[in-house]
């Protein structure tokens, strides 16, 4: 049946059929309702016939139109000409109510069910155009890569890599009908730690780190806020006071309880991914893999047997590992693969490199009272907003973390128990923990790309791809391995997702990643979404960006005095021409979960205006963007007024 | 004899079982036996009329709750074979037996499973125990 719902010309529609039949009935009635409701698309025809047999007699034996209908659509339309039961249902280019001429019917469209799913196709609105607010169609358009569903191979789609984006694309792919296998195998980190299914982001990234990070903000609040809310306070204190209330002084803290809780939550999770997998009936191969051709992998199981697999389609999605501190005896040093599993208390630490990673490390290190120094070799945060990231730095400062900038360490030496430091500027300090978070580097040294031809950036090792596909088409990238894409657990769970579903769902959906929020879960959070104040700048100009800010106290540090000296802080990047949203910035509590739905704001192409008209939720910290008035260029103070 | 027969006869684990059983004819088993891969689980259940596995992870605590408790009825019901399956040790045996939360555990009479449960329930464990 051909799409009449499109057409905007109008359509008649001709029902045949005899009184006394029901379908006859329902299905005239509704086209003519339908007809009442859009009199310049729809017009209907009746032709009823008083008796079946009349009815018959007009459609099969005597005049027998269905055969002539059947005879004028070509082809002896094998739908019209087997009809036999009422009504008889057709469109045609005349309203003549001359029962016998077929020579004018334009599409045979069937009986009473039939005629309804016409109706309900005619009645829909034409599809919404795409909600892209560049006027950027969201369609992939992939290379063709030569899948059929009659391979002879042992999988449809292999997937390297049980992380985040790996196993999120298994198991839509497996729901999609495909036989999937996925592929993982965790190479012990230099300093020797291992762990389970999952990938970076349940072992050794956001969870243990946002375990760790509330583990900071625990002990904040029991230092900081609990006293001054009553919580441990005895009369006696009070006295002792003068009816005062003080901070809290530290209290002791268990590295090896955190740690072991921590890691024990993992490898329940570890546990629930390999459940998960086999209950979407995904094949778990806990082997590490390489490329001999574009449709075989050799792997290697953990006793160094050696099998292949072979495959139709291939995913890669091995995501990446520290890069390693290069220095004289940068082997000292561990990263965020190894902290969050150290096995000795850390001590006193130094972070070298002042990515989000070394930043968050260093917060929750300091927040759990470690003595921490951070190494910053320029800025912090680089990519991140400037003025954002200065703040967190001067928090981190009031903290209690050492920064020392422009500094790279150029040696590192064992003292005793204590690893000694030497710096670029020729200064030294020791340390019981080293940690270099300068960056990361995808996974593929050992893939066998090159057997393949697969293209790699030669900078940071990380596969080049267009819609997740890469220069071989039948192998797929998603997630931190993919050049370009932003190194964040859900862009790879998305991604993977969408790609499953154009390979094996038949869409043509691709990836947004356009306006992503996410959150750095500093001791100060930062919650984000599009472009910084710079970035903005630079692409649109100082004469169409404005910036609205305002710093703020949040309510629940309002009883703490120790917390009087911070701020937090928020603003919003607006085209001033336009009045969209270009960006939009967050220092505060709770920085996750206030972001998170200005993210959906931002996919909607959200305006200045609609920010400011929307009902703030009172008293929270969220609310504040709704009450953002003053713009930088005004001058005016956006600092949070006193009382 | 058939191949399976044989293969179990010349166990380890059963030349275990048999001594025990000529040492003590009352007490059968007293203690928990560790079950390490899926033969040790398809031979534990086949010499054991009456048997009990016990599915755990050194990372659940509830299982650190239950633990003593059936160690406790391993040695108040000497009649039950009482095994102890690590699912991340044991990984074929938590597929085999579909696994899919921690402690759960699997009632087995010459072979065959009559019952299953998950959950540190001290009262439903030891019922079902009696109930073999």
């Amino acid at each position: 049946m051909t799409s009449a719902a499109a057409a905007t010309t109008k359509s008649i529609i001709h029902v045949a059929g005899y009184s006394s039949c029901g379908f006859y009935r329902r299905a005239a009635s509704v086209v003519a309702s339908l007809s009442l409701l859009f009199p310049h698309r729809l017009q209907l025809v009746q032709h009823e016939f008083t008796s079946r047999d009349e009815f018959r007699e007009w459609l099969i034996h005597g005049t027998n139109f269905r055969e002539r209908v059947g005879n004028t659509l070509g082809g002896g339309n094998l739908r019209a000409s087997a009809h036999s039961s009422s009504p008889f249902c057709w469109t045609s280019n005349t309203a003549d109510q001359s029962s016998n001429s077929a020579d004018s019917v334009l599409e045979f469209i069937g009986g009473c069910d039939d005629a309804l799913d016409w109706c309900r196709k005619f009645a829909q609105p034409p599809p919404a155009p795409s909600t892209s607010t560049d006027g950027e169609g969201n369609i992939a358009e992939m290379v063709p890569d030569g899948h059929s569903p009659s391979h002879s191979y042992d999988y449809d789609l292999l997937i390297l890599g049980g992380g985040s984006g790996g196993l999120a694309a298994s198991k839509e792919a497996a729901k999609l009908g495909a036989k999937v296998a996925v592929l993982d195998y965790v190479k012990p980190s230099p300093a020797g730690s291992k762990w389970g299914l999952g990938g970076t982001c349940v072992n050794v990234g956001c969870i243990p780190k946002k375990l760790m990070h509330n583990a900071a903000l625990l002990n904040g609040n029991y230092v900081h806020d609990q006293p001054h809310y009553g919580i441990g306070v005895t009369p006696e204190s009070i006295e002792a006071n003068y009816g005062m209330t003080q901070d809290n002084t530290a209290a002791t803290h268990s590295w090896d309880m955190l740690k072991q809780n921590v890691q024990n939550h993992i490898r329940g999770l570890n546990f629930k991914y390999r459940v998960d997998l086999r209950e979407k009936e995904v094949t778990y191969l806990n082997l590490l893999g390489k490329f001999v051709d574009k449709n075989t992998i050799e792997t290697v199981d953990k006793k160094g047997n050696v099998d292949t697999v072979t495959f139709s389609r291939c995913m890669i999605a091995v995501g990446g590992r520290p890069t390693p501190l290069n220095c004289e005896g940068g082997e000292m040093a561990i990263s965020s693969d190894d902290i969050f599993s150290l096995d000795r208390d850390p001590g006193k630490v130094l972070c070298v490199g002042a990515s989000y990673i070394s930043l968050e490390c260093a917060g929750f290190l300091r927040g759990i009272g470690k003595d921490v120094t951070v190494a910053v070799r320029s800025i912090l945060l680089r990519g991140f907003d400037r003025e954002c990231a200065k703040l967190i730095g001067e928090h981190m400062k009031d903290e209690g973390i050492v920064f020392r900038e422009e500094v790279v360490p150029t040696k590192l030496e064992k003292v005793g128990e204590k690893i000694k430091v030497t710096f670029s500027n020729g200064e030294s300090d020791e340390y019981d923990t080293v940690l270099a978070a300068i960056g990361r580097s995808g996974d593929t040294s050992k893939l066998g790309l090159e057997n393949v031809g697969v293209a790699v950036n030669p900078k940071n090792s990380k596969i080049s791809a267009k819609f997740e596909q890469t220069s071989v088409p039948n192998i797929y990238v998603i997630g931190d391995v993919m050049d370009g894409c932003p190194e964040l657990t859900p862009v790879a769970i998305h991604a993977g997702k969408a790609l499953s579903r154009r390979l094996f769902g038949g869409s043509n959906q691709a990836m947004d990643y356009r306006n992503i929020c996410t959150t750095v879960f500093t001791p100060l959070e930062y919650g984000t979404v599009g472009y910084s104040e710079d970035e903005a700048i630079a692409e649109f100009g100082e004469e169409t960006v404005t910036v609205y800010h305002k710093y703020f106290i949040p309510l629940e540090w309002s009883l703490s005095p120790s917390r009087g000296s911070h701020q937090g802080f928020c603003k919003a990047i607006v085209n001033k021409h336009t009045d969209k949203v270009l960006g939009l910035h967050y220092l505060g509590p709770n920085a996750g979960e206030v972001m998170q739905g200005f993210g959906t704001a931002m996919k909607l192409g959200c305006k200045f205006e609609d920010i400011t008209e929307t009902v703030g939720i009172h008293p929270t910290t969220a609310e504040e963007f709704t009450t953002l008035s003053i713009t930088k260029e005004s001058g005016e103070d956006a600092a949070a007024s006193g009382c | 004899m058939s191949v399976s027969m044989h293969r179990f006869l010349s166990s380890p684990l059963h030349r275990r079982a048999a001594q025990q059983l000529t040492t003590s004819n009352q007490q059968r088993w007293t203690s928990v036996i560790t079950l390490s891969d899926a033969d040790a689980v398809d031979k534990f259940r086949t010499i054991n009329s009456k048997s009990v596995m016990y599915f755990t992870a050194t990372w659940c605590p509830p299982c650190k709750m239950i633990a003593p408790i059936y160690t406790e009825l391993a040695t108040k019901y000497p009649d039950v074979a009482f095994g102890k399956v690590d699912v991340d040790e044991n990984q074929d045996a938590a597929v085999e037996f579909q696994i899919q939360a921690v402690p759960t555990f699997v009632f087995s009479k010459n072979k065959e499973s009559v019952n299953k449960f998950s959950g540190a329930d001290k009262d439903q464990l030891e019922k079902l125990v009696q109930e073999l």
